[in-house]
């Protein structure tokens, strides 16, 4: 809340003002006026606590607060009349000294404020304003406020026109009380200077005169001269003669003599006397008396003025006055009390102000009039006054005494303002009614508990006392009851109606829809309104209201049965409508959190992030939860990170990515790329496959759905594949360029070739055509292996028997690269169950590995044998074993299981294998170090071993040291049957 | 005197075939199995054409290549390149790195006598 008088309540304040000026001028007494002030600035200003006003005595020694008024505009009854000190009050000291308005923003910070002298004041902040009238301080004005705000422009401004008119009353009121006093002192004085008697012989020189005659004209007691002369001389030489003349001629008649004429005061000044004479029956003497007729002439003319002066007021004030005796009896009225009443000035001469009461408020009007009379005084009231032609105005009344047994009493003519304010009463009953209705009818839930909730409000608005509702069932021709409100115990409506009920009654000019039906009642005639409730143009029930009594059914409340039933069909429908949004709601709802379970584990399957975001990169609004591993983020760090995907790209691959993404953006269309990201948390670099799609959602907003996947695998192994294909290339066209170019020479130059170098042609032709074989066959074998496809013949063989035929296949090409080769086999059989092919393979895969990367002068041993494996010993040898192979070349695999196992080893002295390489040395297509230094071979044997081995439940073990060799070993299950034999 | 073809190829096969048909065709050849024999044959007699492969075990072709001509005296030798590599990829980094010719394996014997033809 503050404190402001706010701009829309700037007309407010005029028009109060408006009424305080009219009442000012009305002279309506001033603590009427200021009770008016004090009350209108109180509502005005909302934080407002408290407002009073304080008129000072002449002195200004001390202040008594003629009018209070706390926060809601009520008078401070206990407060009006108090008096304090001014000594007491720094505020109106200080007020005083500055003439000027005085405020405290917080009186708890003010040395000024004294609360202790307002016990009951809890004020935050202050205002004091002096009330100045021809720059003299007439009164204070006092603001409390309950609030500390700062005071705006507007409220000084408010404030300080409603200071001035207080001002203008209290002036005013003071003017009136002067003028009331000067009257009465005249009166006085006129009373005191009336009697200077004096008592004269005509003839005589002497007069003697009452003292009275030494003060009337300014002299010392006894200096006026007590001749006739001296008399003479002192009347003013225009009017002497004529004096003289009249007095000879009263005592020549006998008659009385009265006279004014002017005497000349001490100060030389004159003044007007009456002289008024009679002769002294039966003697010569006269006795007369003279008085001043000076502060007369004077009064005389401050009460024509004042009398002009309140007859402009009296005529020309819109107020209607009556000036009453004190039986009320109407002396005079202005012409607005003639148009208040609706009667004429000689009507209302004649009568008496109570004949304009009412029987009900007689008493009031003589309870008014003893108020004047006793008090001199009646305060404002509301009242009411019968015109002439029967109407009642509403007044509001308030008399003040002019004289003696004459008072003015003025009405002021509220009765618009009456009819405004019963109006909005009803208007704000109906609506606060409409509302109540409104929000039942809104509320929605059960129809029909709706429908009860609904009704005792719709009844309210149309001040019925019974109402029911009926609706309609399935189209039906009949209304059934749904609700009703206001029937006795043991009454209710009927129970059905025909649906063409709804035509009953009479119909209003006001509403096609309402209708008026009337008809007698148990206690008289009940009068009814009802309406059809209508939804898509087809009636689906019927409203009635009914009260007791025939009445005259004002526009306004057709109109509102109007509103009533159009709020019911509202609520009605509103409750179908939720009814079937609600069932649908169900289904949808349902349905979205199928899809949505459906979506979340869609999302969980897919193996990347799936994101949806406002652009490709920027403005997240969902990630998976599996960001971690592919960008080495989490989904929170990328959801609050503005590009927080775009920064991990690869700089080499930033700009095209950008740029590819902004196209995309810009044209709608889909974004594919495959690009490098590295992960912040390692600096690793890995591939990603990054495809967006601008999805439409709801309200035309577009959003991106993102999914990125790891293609670091894949990519490694297109680069494996592409090494793969770019090395059997090379090998594939080793031998059959070598065949291709014997061929050419054995064709270009046969005649010269001799038959040995001819012969030796076809056989190195022959032998690179097995290598190619060989190689081919090897392609083809892994090929299968991948698809699974092998068909092989598995029988139990014996692995030495194998291993021997490939010793011997391969030891020309040992001997012939300088190596010593050795192989050592047991007596006995191992045998396994495999395709003697792939065992074959193993052999000459390991073997020729071995020449191949052993250097002259190196040497090869292979050695073969049967064993068992347990957990808790190992290996363990049998006497019976004749097992060749020396424990250390027996390399046990981590995950070995225990059991019979036949092992074959190839052992070598080459240049061994790096720690690096030996991690991949079994992938497929890894090639080591050999790529480099171009040893020949695919990057296939090695793994086409373990693929074999595994493929018979074996295992691979390998030991290398760089410089010194390598150890291989393979490990496949022994056939147990057979183990007894060997 | 004719300047004689230096063949580098770890190939024996196909070496003994070139050496064959070359010397048939009327031209002087030697043939070594890797480069480090190749250099050494060439400090003593200056050949008047490279012949050599690229894969091959110890220094390959490209390497063999360079230290020909880094050396001054060597620099204005024809270098062709004989070799199984023979994607486009290959053949550009050959060619770029300078070579005379590159010759992809397998290869007619009208190709090769062509090439050699060219530059000697």
């Amino acid at each position: 809340m503050s404190q402001d008088f706010t701009s829309t309540q700037t007309t407010t304040t005029l028009l109060i003002l408006a009424e305080i000026g009219e009442a000012i001028s009305a002279n309506l007494p001033l603590d009427t006026v200021l009770g008016r002030i004090v009350s209108a600035l109180t509502r005005l200003a909302p934080s407002c606590h408290a407002v009073s006003i304080a008129i000072p005595d002449a002195a200004c020694e001390t202040i008594t607060v003629r009018a209070a008024a706390d926060g809601l505009g009520s008078p401070r009854v206990q407060r009006i009349g108090w008096i304090c000190p001014v000594r007491e009050l720094a505020t109106v000291q200080t007020i005083l000294s500055t003439r000027s308005l005085l405020y405290l923003p917080d009186t708890t910070q003010s040395t000024l404020w004294r609360s202790d002298l307002y016990p009951d004041n809890t004020a935050k902040a202050f205002l004091g304003v002096p009330l100045i009238m021809q720059e003299a301080i007439v009164g204070f004005l006092f603001i409390d406020f309950f609030t500390i705000d700062p005071i705006t422009d507007e409220t000084r401004y408010a404030v300080e026109a409603f200071a001035r008119y207080a001002a203008a009353a209290i002036d005013n009121a003071q003017q009136r009380d002067n003028l009331r006093h000067s009257e009465e002192r005249h009166r006085l004085v006129a009373n005191l200077t009336s009697n200077a008697i004096y008592e004269w012989q005509p003839g005589s020189a002497l007069v003697e005169w009452s003292n009275d005659i030494d003060s009337l004209l300014g002299y010392p007691p006894g200096a006026f001269p007590r001749t006739e002369a001296g008399w003479l001389a002192a009347i003013h030489p225009d009017d002497r003669e004529q004096v003289k003349s009249a007095r000879q001629a009263a005592v020549r008649q006998g008659t009385l003599f009265e006279a004014e004429y002017r005497m000349r005061r001490a100060d030389g000044v004159y003044c007007h006397v009456m002289d008024r004479a009679a002769l002294v029956a039966g003697s010569d003497h006269i006795i007369g008396a003279i008085s001043n007729l000076t502060d007369v002439y004077n009064l005389a003319d401050a009460l024509i003025n004042s009398e002009v002066r309140y007859r402009t007021i009296f005529a020309r004030s819109l107020q209607a006055i009556f000036v009453v005796d004190k039986d009320g009896k109407v002396m005079d009225v202005n012409p607005a009390a003639e148009t208040l009443t609706g009667r004429d000035y000689t009507q209302l001469a004649s009568s008496l102000i109570t004949d304009l009461a009412l029987a009900s408020e007689l008493e009031l009007y003589q309870d008014m009039l003893s108020q004047l009379r006793t008090q001199g005084e009646f305060s404002s009231r509301e009242m009411r006054i019968c015109k002439q032609d029967g109407s009642v105005a509403y007044i509001e009344m308030w008399g003040v005494a002019l004289a003696k047994d004459v008072y003015e009493i003025v009405a002021h003519d509220v009765s618009e303002r009456q009819r405004a304010q019963a109006l909005a009463a009803q208007r704000t009953a109906e609506l606060i009614a409409l509302g109540d209705l409104t929000r039942a009818a809104a509320a929605g839930g059960d129809l029909f508990e709706m429908l009860q909730r609904a009704l005792p409000g719709a009844m309210g608005v149309l001040e019925m006392s019974r109402g029911c509702i009926y609706l309609r069932e399935n189209n039906n021709p009949t209304l059934r009851l749904t609700a009703y409100a206001g029937f006795g115990p043991g009454h209710k409506p009927a129970e059905t109606l025909p649906l063409d009920a709804i035509h009953h009654g009479r119909a209003t000019d006001l509403s096609p829809l309402v209708r008026i039906v009337e008809q007698p009642g148990r206690n008289g005639p009940d009068v009814s309104l009802q309406a059809p409730l209508i939804a898509n143009g087809s009636v689906m029930g019927m409203v009635i209201f009914s009260g007791r009594g025939t009445r005259n059914v004002p526009f306004q409340d057709i109109n509102l049965m109007d509103s009533v039933a159009h709020l019911l069909e509202i609520g009605v429908e509103n409750i179908r409508l939720l009814g079937d949004l609600e069932g649908l709601v169900q289904e949808r709802t349902s349905a979205l959190m199928a899809s949505e379970a459906r979506y979340r584990s869609l999302i969980e399957q897919v193996p990347g992030i799936v994101y949806t975001a406002h652009a490709i990169y920027d403005g997240l609004t969902f990630i998976s939860s599996n960001t971690t591993d592919l960008c080495g983020l989490s989904p929170q760090n990328l959801m609050y990170n503005p590009n927080g995907l775009l920064t991990l790209v690869h700089p080499e691959d930033l700009d095209w990515v950008r740029d590819q993404a902004n196209r995309a953006i810009a044209s709608g269309q889909d974004f594919d790329a495959q690009y490098r990201i590295t992960k912040p948390s390692t600096g690793t670099e890995c591939w990603v496959h990054h495809r967006a799609r601008p999805i439409t959602t709801l309200g035309d907003q577009v959003l991106w759905l993102g999914l990125l996947t790891d293609m670091t695998r894949l990519k490694e192994l297109d680069s494996l594949k592409n090494q793969f294909v770019a090395t059997v290339t090379h090998e594939l066209r080793t031998p059959l360029s070598v065949i291709k170019l014997r061929a050419a020479t054995l064709r270009n130059y046969y005649a010269r070739l001799s038959d040995a170098e001819r012969l030796s042609m076809v056989e190195r032709i022959s032998y690179q055509a097995d290598i190619l074989g060989a190689l081919i066959d090897d392609v083809l074998r892994l090929a299968q292996l991948d698809g699974h496809s092998t068909e092989r013949r598995i029988e139990a063989v014996n692995m030495v028997s194998i291993g021997g035929d490939v010793v011997e296949e391969l030891r020309p090409a040992a001997e012939s690269a300088g190596l010593s080769f050795h192989a050592s086999w047991p007596d006995g059989r191992c045998l396994v169950h495999a395709d003697a092919s792939d065992i074959a393979r193993i052999w000459r895969n390991l073997i020729d590995n071995a020449i191949k990367y052993t250097h002259a002068p190196g040497s090869l041993h292979v050695y073969a044998g049967c064993t068992e494996f347990d957990t808790n010993g190992g290996v363990q040898y049998r006497p019976s074993d004749h097992l060749t192979i020396p424990p250390d070349c027996l390399i046990v695999p981590s995950d070995l299981r225990p059991g019979r196992w036949v092992v074959g080893v190839v052992q070598d002295t080459g240049k061994g294998i790096s720690e690096d390489d030996r991690a991949q040395i079994f992938t497929r297509f890894f090639r080591g170090e050999a790529a480099m230094t171009n040893i020949p071979g695919t990057g296939l044997g090695l793994s086409l071993v373990k693929e074999l081995v595994e493929d018979y439940s074996g295992r691979v073990a390998l030991r290398s040291q760089l410089g010194l060799g390598s150890t291989f070993t393979f490990w496949l299950p022994a056939i147990n049957n057979e183990s007894e034999r060997w | 005197m004719q300047p004689y073809i230096l063949l580098v190829d770890d190939n024996d096969d196909l070496a003994d075939n070139l050496k064959l048909i070359l010397e048939m065709e009327g031209y002087k050849i030697r043939a070594v199995s890797c480069s480090a024999e190749a250099l050494q044959v060439m400090h003593d007699e200056m050949p008047g054409l490279i012949l050599a492969d690229i894969v091959m075990p110890g220094t390959n072709g490209y390497d063999l290549f360079r230290q020909v001509k880094a050396n001054c005296a060597w620099a204005s030798v024809p270098f062709v390149f004989l070799s199984a590599r023979t994607t486009a990829e290959d053949v550009n980094r050959g060619l770029r790195l300078g070579a005379d010719g590159y010759i992809t394996k397998p290869f007619t014997i009208g190709e090769l006598l062509s090439m050699i033809q060219r530059y000697l």
